[in-house]
């Protein structure tokens, strides 16, 4: 089962994600970009990222950076799950090298889907 | 340049108006003449003052005062200047704050709707999803509570082991009965072989009386023969003789053919006791093996039934344990069966001091003396409504909020076009 990683630092949009996804993958957290750049090197093979982009102590797009910066996972899919609407800031996670925008709410279904396709 | 005091002015005014009264008073002179008399009066030491600059040593002394009056009054009229500037400043801000009173009072005016619609969908929420999981709480909680009185119900019984003492007490009975039974077949089956050995014993002494009677039909038959023998001998005169000798020898004969029958009666019935002994004997044996094997049955229908009601036991304690386990489970989120009522109720309460707590920032900003109705500016109306959209949507995440939050600004800004995303594709791949 692949292993998708969710970074927000609302416990309950982690718990809604992780309900829309653990059918299909097994699902590890983290609450801050900080906490999630410590727990990669002992997640194991991570297949996929879900990062929002308000968070305290290291913000998405700043993870974002610094995950693309780890050699096994320079090519990871990242996708920002955020309810950020700001074009300059879907422009700035482009740009960083993320391979998805989704803006909060999103359908479970949906999400699913996106996440079953983009999976390595 | 020597210039009046205020003072002076004042004085000479006075003294003007005082010269000027006899004039008007009893002379009557016109007005015009008078006045012209008091301005020479008064003006004409000054014209000389500055035609001839001859100055009286009190004249000096006026002079200086008035100089110091004049810098005084210049720095008063520096120091209005400064004021009325001072003043203009804090209009402006008065002004600025009026404004962004205004605004913080439009936002709270349209806010308060929103905060409304998020506290109702939170209720509404909260009652779709925790009314019925209270139900189901509320469900499993009094079937619990049925389960544990039926099982109650049994509660002395097994734990006095009631049914088992009377199971084991049957048992026990059932297995003496066995035992009795054992005993009894065996000696109902050595009474009848003792009877039969009996009957044996009289059959054989049958058998020696028969042999006695062969004896003696031998020694008839003999006699019978020699009393022929003597008959014949004794020729007519035995004739008589001789007939008795043949009915003897005929009784003889009768007698061998009884006895032939009761030798052939007696060895029927030895058969017979034979036969019954053999049956005995081997019935008896299939009797013991099936009350042994009975008995052992039984033994271990005992010992099933002991295993069984300690099982039973087990369980039943088990059974009470979890009972008791779910009991208290039930007990520790009992609270989630009022969870709807409480929160809702607490829900209620937050929106009306949020309701009162932007109305009276409504109600503070309308006895202001320049304040202006809420809806005066559909531009500022709209500019607020677009900032509260704004900062608002960052922090909600469902679509069910941000439906209420839409239906909050359409009731304090209905003509303000905002897009909150609710309808338009969320996803975007790269």
């Amino acid at each position: 089962m692949k292993k998708i990683m969710i970074v927000d630092d609302s416990s309950t949009i982690r718990n809604v994600i992780k309900n829309a996804l653990v059918s299909e993958f097994e699902v590890c957290e983290a609450d801050d970009g900080v906490n999630a750049l410590n727990a990669i090197p002992s997640a194991g093979n991570i297949a996929l990222f879900l990062l929002d982009v308000n968070m305290p102590n290291m913000d998405g797009l700043t993870l974002l950076e610094n995950i693309r910066k780890l050699p096994d996972h320079a090519k990871t899919p990242v996708i920002m799950l955020t309810t950020e609407t700001k074009d300059e800031f879907r422009s700035q996670a482009k740009n960083a090298g993320a391979n998805g925008w989704i803006v909060k709410p999103c359908e479970a279904d949906k999400l699913l889907d996106v996440v079953k396709r983009l999976a390595v | 340049m020597h210039k009046i005091s205020k003072y002076q002015g004042l004085i000479i005014s006075a003294a003007s108006a005082v010269l000027c009264m006899p004039f008007i008073l009893i002379l009557k002179l016109p007005l015009s003449i008078t006045a012209a008399a008091v301005f020479i009066i008064i003006t004409g030491p000054q014209v000389y003052f500055l035609l001839f600059g001859k100055k009286t040593k009190n004249t000096q002394q006026q002079e200086i005062s008035t100089d110091t009056a004049s810098v005084e009054l210049t720095k008063s009229m520096e120091r209005i200047s400064s004021l009325e500037a001072e003043l203009a400043q804090y209009k402006n801000r008065e002004e600025t704050a009026c404004a962004e009173f205004f605004v913080m009072a439009l936002k709270a005016y349209i806010f308060s709707p929103v905060l409304s619609e998020l506290c109702d969908s939170i209720s509404h929420n909260l009652s779709s999803t925790t009314e019925p999981l209270s139900e189901e709480l509320l469900k499993i909680k009094n079937n619990i509570a049925s389960f544990l009185s039926g099982v109650r119900k049994y509660d002395d019984e097994v734990k006095n082991h009631r049914m088992l003492q009377k199971v084991s007490e049957e048992s026990d009975m059932l297995q003496s009965d066995m035992t009795t039974l054992d005993s009894n077949v065996r000696d109902v089956f050595s009474a009848i072989g003792a009877k039969v050995a009996q009957l044996k014993t009289v059959n054989d002494k049958i058998g020696e009386v028969a042999q006695n009677i062969t004896e003696v039909s031998d020694k008839i038959r003999i006699l019978s023969f020699n009393a022929s023998i003597e008959a014949a001998r004794a020729g007519k005169a035995g004739s008589g003789f001789r007939v008795i000798a043949t009915e003897i020898k005929n009784l003889s004969a009768n007698t061998d053919s009884h006895l032939e029958l009761i030798w052939k009666t007696l060895k029927e019935t030895q058969d017979i006791f034979e036969s019954i002994k053999s049956g005995m004997d081997q019935n008896s044996e299939s009797i013991y093996s099936v009350l042994s094997s009975r008995k052992e049955g039984l033994s271990s229908f005992i010992n099933v039934m002991h295993h069984y009601f300690d099982d039973f036991d087990h369980l039943y304690t088990s059974v009470n344990d979890i009972i008791s386990s779910l009991s208290t489970s039930m007990d520790t989120i009992s609270p989630v069966v009022q969870l709807h009522e409480i929160t809702s109720q607490e829900i209620g309460n937050m929106k009306l001091v949020i309701e009162d707590f932007t109305g009276s920032v409504c109600d503070v900003y309308r006895t202001q003396p320049n304040s202006k109705p809420m809806e005066s500016s559909a531009s500022k109306t709209d500019a607020a409504a677009k900032d509260i959209a704004k900062t608002v949507r960052k922090r909600l995440t469902t679509e069910r909020e941000l439906k209420a939050m839409e239906r909050g600004l359409a009731k304090k800004a209905p003509h303000t076009k905002i897009d909150l995303g609710i309808n338009t594709s969320s996803i975007e791949l790269f």
